[in-house]
């Protein structure tokens, strides 16, 4: 049942109106307003400055000599906010030279989080187009190995060619379905699962999907969120770390999966170190979730200036089969 | 065409070896060669990829893994010969001195595969000849690209000839926009 508020503000807004309706229970009606209202600007620009390739206070330099304003967050020493650009970030020689990764603030967090170590083995499950899978080769310092793998022909290209520019050299790319990756029974260190979402917290910058994904979008991808989950958990040893984050505050693609980890395998949920942003739900529309779920962390344009987005780390105490 | 990753044989170790001696010297190609791994993606084309230990070590496991691409494709082996890709010649950049320095207004031209004029050259490594490979770099040292030498070098100075085109352009960065998308 839609109501008379809801269908004011799709109307307003450009939204269905039971997106509206579930943002409405969420996070009442204030604060609808402000997600709303957040959603009708871009996040500012990004770039994370890629070490393999260069010294950040080089690039710094460079790029302000060329007339770029950057600012440093507050969070991440080699992320950068900017302020001012004479021209697109997309076409500067730097950028092509791979001496930064053009991403959103948020997008760095998980593979901070996940902290891969050189020497690890780390599996990404969605790699492509590869923003993600080449900071944690810059994490890893290009030793260990990373496992790269997605499934589409298309986006398997760009994730290579990323991986090229970015001067990484420690990845296997292999174009799979994740979910049968387990077949090869490699017990990684670290897996991050940066999951196939329906993208709700991007409504800001790519507008079509105020409209375009609905419930049912939601349903179906909370069940491949849950294979896949499945998958990178069946590919983690004892004491394994995974992360999993999706670009959706949807409960049901974010902490309804991780809730049905916990009761279904030997995991549990550890501490994230960004206390700035906002915990989990352990409670979303009639449901209630394990309290655990507390620790995971949610981000949102009106409070924290990024696209909507979610991210949790999980340990595995035993290996699974 | 399915794709099989393997050690080079000793021929294909060869040519990997004399070709990366026309840019570096045996003392670096050593270096390279201690630090790094070949792998070669045997398939429609022999691709050659460089990699660490730990990577390469899983192309020889017991259960097949079947890549899309392993480490950084350096080039591909045609006719006894190592062919530089874009990647390949960022990987021997920072070993070998056959570079030209292009001016700052050429740079954007290269970029978008344009050759090279005579009159954008600031220098260009000494001994090298007609027909030669070189990297393209600008004058803060980025790689760009890789090109081919079509003129003798003396050439390169003579006030006639400013127009004419001095190297050609076989790769540049701007190929990650045109076609790495």
């Amino acid at each position: 049942m839609v109501s008379e508020k809801s269908k004011f503000l799709a109307e307003k807004y450009g939204y269905l109106p039971e997106t509206i309706e579930r943002f409405l229970q969420l996070f009442g009606l204030e604060e609808t307003k402000d997600i709303l209202q957040a959603y009708e600007r871009k996040p500012k620009a990004a770039i994370r400055i890629n070490e393999l390739k260069i010294n950040p206070l080089e690039l710094i330099d460079r790029m302000e000599k060329k007339g770029f304003v950057l600012t440093k967050s507050n969070w991440y020493e080699n992320g950068f906010f900017i302020e001012k650009a004479p021209f697109p970030l997309g076409a500067t020689t730097e950028y092509l030279a791979g001496y930064y990764f053009i991403q959103s603030a948020a997008s760095w967090i998980p593979s901070l989080i996940l902290n891969p170590k050189p020497g690890d083995l780390v599996v990404d499950l969605a790699a492509a187009p590869g923003g993600k899978a080449s900071h944690l080769a810059q994490l890893m310092n290009n030793e260990g190995t990373l496992f790269c793998i997605d499934l589409s022909r298309d986006r398997i290209k760009s994730l290579r060619s990323n991986l090229a520019r970015c001067g990484v050299r420690n990845n296997i790319c292999i174009r799979m379905n994740a979910i049968e990756f387990p077949k090869y029974n490699l017990k990684a260190d670290k897996v991050l699962l940066d999951a196939p979402c329906t993208g709700e917290g991007l409504m800001a910058t790519d507008i079509s999907r105020r409209t375009s994904k609905g419930e049912d979008d939601i349903k179906r991808l909370a069940k491949l969120q849950k294979d896949l989950v499945q998958a990178g958990i069946k590919s983690l040893k004892k004491d394994g770390i995974m992360v999993y984050s999706t670009c959706s505050t949807a409960p049901e693609e974010n902490e309804e999966v991780i809730n049905w980890a916990l009761d279904n395998f030997p995991v549990r949920m550890l501490e994230i170190p960004f206390k700035e942003f906002s915990s989990g739900f352990t409670k979303a529309f009639d449901k209630t979730y394990d309290s655990e779920l507390i620790k995971s962390k949610r981000l949102y344009p009106h409070k924290d200036g990024t696209e909507g987005f979610f991210v949790c780390k999980i340990v595995l105490q035993e290996e699974v089969e | 065409m399915v794709i099989v990753y393997r050690e080079p044989t000793q021929a294909e170790a060869e040519t990997i070896r004399d070709s990366l001696l026309y840019w570096i010297d045996k003392e670096k190609f050593q270096l390279i060669n201690e630090k790094h791994h070949f792998i070669i993606g045997d398939g429609n084309w022999k691709e050659v990829f460089i990699t660490n230990k730990t990577t390469s070590a899983f192309i020889t496991k017991k259960e097949p893994i079947s890549p899309y691409s392993i480490g950084l494709g350096i080039g591909e082996i045609k006719k006894n010969d190592l062919l530089l890709t874009l990647s390949g010649g960022y990987f021997v950049s920072p070993y070998t001195d056959k570079k030209v320095i292009i001016n700052p207004d050429s740079e954007q031209l290269f970029l978008y595969k344009r050759d090279i004029h005579c009159k954008s050259i600031i220098s260009i490594k000494q001994g090298l000849s007609r027909n030669d490979k070189v990297l393209v770099t600008n004058t803060s040292n980025d790689y760009l690209g890789l090109g081919k030498i079509l003129l003798s070098i003396s050439d390169f100075n003579d006030p006639k000839k400013e127009d004419e085109v001095a190297i050609k352009n076989l790769i540049d960065l701007g190929w990650y926009l045109r076609k790495g998308k």
